[in-house]
């Protein structure tokens, strides 16, 4: 059966990262919209699901949004290349943008936009904070407080030089500014919004502010945090007042907001807590246990009740957005993007594009896959709750990739829950190095490293503390809560493979072996070890039940065999694959491979492999009878059965972690890999396969404009989940159902054989009457008896089969029989 | 019963009261044996199944019972017993047909028809994991092929010619099943074992090979295969099975059975690597193009993709096999200069035109010499991507095999491309048949061996070990050893060592000298880290021979004598211990009451006196057992076994 490339589904539709800017609530308080980078989010606050996702090629250059008054389907995006985009977010539309309109902007100095402030009634005119797009938050530029609109020019209306940081009110009429003086200036609208009154403001200053906020009431109040903790409140309308600090935090303040009545103060910084300040009483109430530092707090002037944080999961720009109720602080939506770990970060993307463009670099087809950066990343599906799993840090994210959402984020080691602050961010979490699930997904078995702080001169200081943690999937089977299973941890292992030793690969066993309840680890000198469950006797299982003694249920893994790696050589480029019979397993370390008996684990010796690869080896893979092997300027397939290499062998690049870049569907016997390599204008993009092991021609060749990260074949999505660099989740999938003759499963053999039976019986019965009864009709038995009944006399039933309908048929079955 | 005069086939039921029968004309029946009154009651038909008439009178070819749990995956059990029958239909087409037989009635389960193009020379079998295995034996070659059951659907089809390249064409062969996917195919004297799944050939045995001597006159015997049990083949116990053989010689007329053990296998791929049978149908080019995966050019659709990809590596497979000629014809011609050029160039990807051109334009000879001087080694990032076949045939052209088992290689005085062969030996590709054996080969190119010690990859430990003792040169010793340290755990070295000694005892390695190889890293001061495992692999004779000298080893057996005199009055005072408890039993048990205080200060006398004793025991024991302290040292990291803790963690 041979499949045409149409028959092949590929797409990206899921996944994403939040955007820091730009998040909306609607004015009635029951959407919030969120901004990811090729998609607006709309999400119900009633449901916190999201219910409509706006596709629109790239928003990473929006600095602001705001809700149109006049139509109240229609939102604005307002970019840093100065463009207005009005959009439809509200229905189901072709075309969701509605309008496109570039400010004339090219011949001021005023730079690009950084703020919106507000728009007239008639919402052709718009206010914004213009200036120099800043690279990092204590660089110094001139902003500019602006009017302007469609073909309309630029009107100043206000400029502070020298200012680091600025903020507005709730109700965007006032606006302060730092500046590198020391000092703070406030700007006010006045008259109609057609003057600004611009005030300098004496204040004490201590240390470096971070953050600041304005009242937008009658009094004049600011609040400026400071790198130090202390958050210093000016009045400004009663210059008499004294200063006062408000003490709580003690690393920086990163965000701040007055509340709609200006008697709170919010803040947060890097202790994850959100702090209330009741300015009025002195009291302090605190909302703390938030997943990451607090970068932004958002209050919108039509929502009184509703208050917008943003926060920083880690150091890899990923960020959480929450909405809370301001009456109870309970949340009301939390939105997460996928969270991955890449080897390399996305900045990487644009930043070697620049490269190249300066070098004139000269692409040819040898070079053009040598893509400087690894920007692969862990990530896998799991198969019993569909989830996609992808470690960051100490933490475990899994994502529901159907909602559309996070669907939970474990702790795969214990780390300090607070927020870092001052020396504690010396303090490094354990890091999930590799993790992997058992083949039918009830184990998950995770690696991770702890280094030690470099606090103090310890002796200590290199040492790397490894472990290697066996978890249990525990299913959700009363179905009461919303999650679909968690995950309890078995057993720990401290330093597996040797004191300060680290693993490089851990391996799942195939299902023929020990129904997969088993995983192979290998670390840089090529030892291995087989991991195995000791699931404690029923008696003691039982008398644990009984007793409710957990000690006695517990499930250990233990250390089940083992081989010698080779002498001092140590090499990261550790790769193993085991076949899908368990008898084999394959080792690459660096440029070698060692063929290793799954039974002994001893090296087999009565045949040795030629050399293959060339170079370094980044991934072994077995499919069927072939090996597949990953190099870092090559892929090759060899047959293991006949000792001979196979047609498909090209030459490429792959990067350090190419291991994440290929998958196998071993049902199927396709392999799909990704390839990011740079296109003739220096973008880096990638191209997916999908290979046979023994065909140098490709089943289906897809072009990905952004670099892929991972492939992951799924059986429970039946097909290729795939990860891109810019945390998107994408899906690779064919749709037809069996694309290459499969080898009968021995099941459906013995219930084919079945059903021949008990026909056969009947049919016996069926004679066994009709001999018995006289008055039959002979001529039926005869019939029954005789006629052989097989495929060719059913041909001429299957003519014209197309439009016929189905009561059509069976008369013709029935009239060949 | 007279009826039965033509019965072929018969198998009794599992409670032993009925006889399933099956009848040359094709019919089956069911016969009852009287078990309890064998006088009152003849056997008796109780249900039969004649087989329609035919002209073709039902010519059975093959038929076979089958148990029904070989199509079962859940082994439910079942009464029915099947059998499997193949009958001539037609000419060129079979009727493959499964009946099941119950105590009371016969009844037809499934019937097919299959289509064989040359029936006469066809042998059938049936494979106990459900299929029908048909042998086709033409003039130019014996076919396997495998069909499902019921349904016949065609599942493999390999041509056995591999298997019995030795034995002539014309011979006829048998077949037999004997685990699952597996079965013994007999052709001419050679009885082979195939993996019919894997395709591969897992064994074979050649009962008369002498015949086939050139210049035998020893008449040709063929093996025709009788009778095997079959086994499951996919455990330990299940896998080792027998076949009786029938030889027989038809020019003297001698017949012998041979009783043949077979070991199946586990019927996985393990056992198959490197056994397979190569398909002939697919004819892949010399060598493979290693095309780029991805060129400068815009993607434009999978298809495009596709039909570029494959045009792409047509050319550069064709370079590459030109370029292979031209090297070829380079050494024939003997042009040592002019093949180094080649060669380098090509495998650095340097355009060879643009090289003449300037040779030519330069005029210069110098410039030719410098060039000479510099050898070039491998650039991962640099040099072109080729295939591993190629490096192999490259290799061939410089380095001989003479002896195939025993990895003898020869190196060609007359034609020696140096620079060439230096590239080579850094190359990652440098085939892992050449390596083995290269180092003696090399022995006479002192500069070349070296190379091949830093950079040659996939050298054995035994090369590495041999040349240890063979080298006075003390650089490459020292290299040697560097990689020894490298690749290869102490263990192995120790294993290998123990294996070279052996074959040189055997005289199989012409001299190795241990003594030679400890002196000199004693002298050198280079390789303690491996010098256990050379001190090891002699045993304890070595590790003494090369302790210090007479005082300490006096003092050693002086320590060790005191610690045997101690166990000695160790065991007498236990002895006495036991003997005083044993007695002091007796006194409990007689008066318990009465000596009660009494005998706990004994007791507890005794049994303090005992504490002390056996500790004095235990710290010999730790010292007898010790390990060479270095090795301990340096082993522990490696075997230590993990501390192990277990932690629940509630989320």
């Amino acid at each position: 059966m041979t499949v045409s490339a149409n028959d092949w589904k590929f797409g990206f539709n899921a996944g994403g990262k939040i955007l820091p800017e730009g998040e909306l609530i609607s004015p009635d308080g029951k959407f919030s919209l969120v901004l990811f980078k090729s998609q607006i989010r709309v999400f119900s606050l009633s449901t916190r699901q999201s219910v409509r996702s706006i596709k629109v090629n790239d928003l990473s250059d929006v600095v602001d949004t705001a809700f149109s008054k006049l139509n109240s389907s229609a939102i604005y995006l307002f970019t840093k290349t100065n463009k207005i985009i009005t959009i439809n977010w509200k229905d189901r539309v072709a075309n969701p943008i509605i309008k496109e309109k570039t400010l004339k902007f090219s011949t001021t100095p005023f730079g690009s936009l950084l703020k919106f402030l507000k728009m007239d009634a008639t919402e052709e005119s718009f206010y914004f904070i213009t200036g120099k797009q800043a690279s990092n938050a204590q660089k110094i530029y001139t902003r500019y407080i602006v009017k302007t609109g469609t073909g309309q020019n630029v009107v100043e209306l206000a400029n502070v030089k020298n200012a680091i940081i600025f903020n507005h009110s709730i109700n965007r009429n006032r606006i302060v500014f730092f500046t590198t003086k020391n000092t703070l200036h406030y700007a006010e609208f006045i008259n109609d919004d057609e003057q600004i009154e611009l005030h300098t403001v004496n204040f004490q200053f201590k240390t470096q502010v971070t953050s600041l906020a304005i009242t937008s009431g009658d009094d004049t109040i600011i609040a400026a945090g400071t790198s130090s903790g202390i958050i210093q409140i000016v009045y400004v309308h009663d210059q008499t007042r004294p200063q006062r600090l408000l003490k709580w935090h003690i690393d920086q303040v990163k965000a701040l907001s007055f509340n709609h009545d200006d008697n709170y103060l919010l803040s947060g910084g890097l202790e994850k807590v959100l702090c209330f300040w009741n300015l009025e009483s002195d009291k302090q109430q605190f909302l703390p246990r938030l997943s990451g530092t607090i970068e932004k707090i958002i209050l919108q002037e039509e929502n009184e009740d509703l208050y917008g944080i943003y926060t920083k999961l880690n150091d890899d720009s990923d960020f959480e957005y929450i909405v809370l109720n301001a009456v109870d602080l309970v949340s009301r939506l939390n939105v997460n993007g996928v969270r991955a770990k890449f080897a390399s970060s996305v900045e990487w993307v644009t930043k070697d594009k620049k490269r190249l463009r300066k070098q004139q670099f000269n692409l040819d087809n040898d070079n053009n896959t040598k893509v400087k950066h690894d920007f692969t990343a862990d990530f896998l599906v799991h198969d019993i709750s569909k989830l996609v799993y992808a470690p960051s840090g100490s933490y475990l994210q899994a994502y529901d990739v159907a909602k559309n959402e996070q669907s939970f984020v474990t702790a795969i080691a214990p780390t300090i829950q607070a927020g870092k602050v001052r020396s504690e961010t010396l303090i490094q979490d354990p890091t999930i190095e590799h993790f992997a699930f058992s083949s039918d997904g009830k184990w998950m078995c995770t690696f991770d490293s702890l280094s030690t702080p470099e606090l103090d001169d310890l002796m200590s200081a290199n040492d790397i503390k490894y472990s290697l943690k066996f978890w249990m999937f525990v299913d959700n089977l009363n179905g009461k809560s919303l999650e679909s299973g968690h995950w309890e941890l078995t057993t720990k292992i401290i330093d597996p493979h040797g004191l300060g030793v680290p693993i490089c690969e851990i391996h799942p066993s195939p299902t023929s072996y020990h129904e997969g309840h088993a995983f192979v680890t290998a670390d840089i000198n090529g030892n291995l070890r087989l991991w195995k469950p000791k699931f404690p006797k029923k008696v003691f299982r039982d008398l644990g039940h009984a007793t409710s003694n957990k000690k006695l249920q517990q499930t250990a893994w233990t250390l089940r065999k083992i081989r010698r790696g080779t002498g001092k050589l140590e090499t990261g480029a550790v790769s193993i694959s085991w076949s899908p019979d368990s008898s084999l397993i394959a080792l690459a370390q660096d440029t070698s491979i060692t063929l290793v008996d799954a039974d002994t684990f001893d090296d087999i010796e009565d045949i040795t492999l030629p050399s293959l690869a060339g170079s370094r080896i980044r991934s072994l893979n077995i499919v069927d009878n072939n090996l597949i092997i990953v190099a870092k300027n090559r892929i090759v397939s060899f047959n293991l059965l006949t000792f001979a290499s196979n047609e498909l062998s090209v030459k490429v690049n792959t990067p350090i972690g190419a291991k994440r870049l290929i998958s196998v569907d071993h049902e199927r016997n396709l392999i799909c890999l990704g390839v990011n390599y740079y296109t003739s204008t220096y973008e880096s993009a990638s191209r997916i396969f999908v290979l046979t092991p023994d065909n140098l021609k490709p089943v289906y060749i897809a072009n990905h404009m952004s670099p892929i990260s991972s492939i992951t074949y799924s059986s429970a999505h039946s097909g290729f989940v795939l990860l891109d660099i810019l945390s998107n989740i994408g899906y690779l999938t064919c749709s037809v159902g069996n694309i290459f003759t499969q080898e009968e499963t021995e099941e459906a053999k013995a219930f084919e054989i079945n059903t021949l039976l008990s026909n056969a019986k009947q049919m016996a019965t069926v004679k066994q009457y009709n001999n018995k009864s006289d008055s039959m009709d002979v001529d039926i038995d005869d019939e029954l008896s005789h006629k052989l009944l097989n495929a060719t006399i059913f041909e001429p039933v299957l003519e014209n089969v197309e439009n016929l309908p189905i009561e059509a048929l069976f008369e013709r079955v029935m009239r060949v029989i | 019963m007279k009826k039965n005069t033509n019965v072929i086939s018969l198998k009794l039921s599992k409670d032993g009261e009925r006889v399933f029968c099956l009848f040359k004309n094709g019919n089956l029946s069911v016969v009852s044996i009287p078990l309890h009154n064998i006088d009152e009651e003849e056997p008796h038909i109780i249900a039969t199944v004649e087989a329609p008439i035919s002209k073709l009178k039902n010519q059975i070819l093959f038929h076979q019972f089958i148990d029904f749990n070989s199509f079962e995956a859940n082994k439910r059990s079942n009464n029915n017993s099947l059998i499997l029958t193949v009958e001539k239909s037609g000419a060129k087409s079979v009727n493959v047909k499964i009946n099941s037989f119950d105590k009371e009635s016969i009844s037809e389960v499934s019937n097919a028809s299959l289509q064989l193009d040359n029936l006469s020379g066809c042998s059938f079998s049936c494979d106990p994991s459900g299929k029908l295995v048909v042998l086709d034996e033409k003039k130019t070659e014996t076919r396997i092929s495998t069909y499902s059951l019921p349904s016949l659907q065609p599942v493999n089809s390999f041509s056995l010619n591999d298997a019995f390249a030795n034995e002539p064409a014309t011979k006829t062969s048998s077949m037999i099943g004997v685990a699952n996917n597996r079965i013994l195919v007999s052709k001419g004297s050679t009885v082979a074992l195939i993996d019919l799944k894997f395709r591969a050939l897992l064994g074979s045995l050649d009962f008369y090979s002498k015949s086939k001597l050139p210049g035998s006159v020893k008449p040709p015997r063929v093996a025709t295969l009788l009778k095997c049990p079959v086994v499951a083949g996919n455990s330990m116990r299940s896998r080792k099975t027998f076949a009786l053989v029938l030889i027989s010689n038809a020019k003297d007329n001698i017949n012998a059975i041979e009783h043949v053990s077979i070991d199946t296998g586990l019927g996985r791929l393990r056992d198959a690597i490197g056994k397979g049978l190569q398909s002939k149908t697919k004819t892949t080019p010399q060598f493979v193009g290693m095309p780029s995966l991805i060129t400068t050019d815009e993607y434009k659709d999978s298809a495009t993709e596709t039909a570029e990809l494959l045009k792409r590596s047509k050319l550069a497979s064709d370079e590459t096999v030109k370029f292979f000629e031209e090297a070829k014809q380079l050494k024939g011609k003997n042009k040592i200069q002019e093949f180094d050029d080649k060669v380098v160039a090509f495998f650095k990807n340097i355009n060879n035109n643009n090289n003449n051109n300037k040779n030519s334009s330069s005029n210069g000879t110098g410039k030719n010499e410098s060039h000479q001087q510099q050898f070039q080694v491998f650039e991962v990032d640099k040099d072109r991507v080729v295939d591993p076949k190629f490096v192999t045939e490259i290799v061939s052209l410089v380095v001989d095999t003479v002896d195939v088992p025993h990895h003898s290689l020869t190196i060609d005085d007359s034609f020696l491309p140096e620079r060439a062969f230096t590239y080579l030996l850094t190359h990652p590709l440098f085939p892992s048949q050449f390596a083995s054996g290269l180092l003696s080969a090399l022995a006479d190119y002192p500069r070349l061996l070296r190379q091949a010690i830093v950079t040659c990859p996939q050298i054995p430990c035994i090369d590495l070990i041999e040349q240890l003792s063979v080298t006075d040169n003390e650089d490459i010793f020292k290299d040697v050893i560097t990689r020894l340290i490298e690749e290869f755990s102490n263990d192995k070295i120790t294993q290998t060592t123990i294996k070279l000694i052996e074959k040189s005892a055997a005289g199989e390695v012409s001299s190795f000298d241990l003594d030679k190889i400890i002196h000199t890293i004693l002298a050198t001061n280079c390789g303690f880290e491996i010098l256990n495992s050379f001190i090891d692999s002699n045993g304890l004779v070595l590790s003494l021979h090369y302790s210090k000298n007479e005082t300490q080893l006096n003092k050693l057996y002086q320590k060790t004598q005191d610690k045997v005199n101690c166990i000695t009055a160790d065991t007498q005072l236990l002895t006495l211990v036991t003997q005083g408890l044993v007695l002091a039993d007796k006194l409990k048990s007689k008066n318990k009451k009465h000596k009660k205080k009494n005998h706990k200060e004994k007791s507890s006398k005794a049994d303090g006196h005992i504490e002390v004793e056996t500790s004095k025991l235990s710290m010999i024991m730790g010292v007898q057992g010790r390990p060479s302290k270095a090795t301990k040292e340096l082993d522990a990291s490696r075997i230590k076994i993990p501390s192990y803790s277990i932690e629940k963690l509630v989320i």
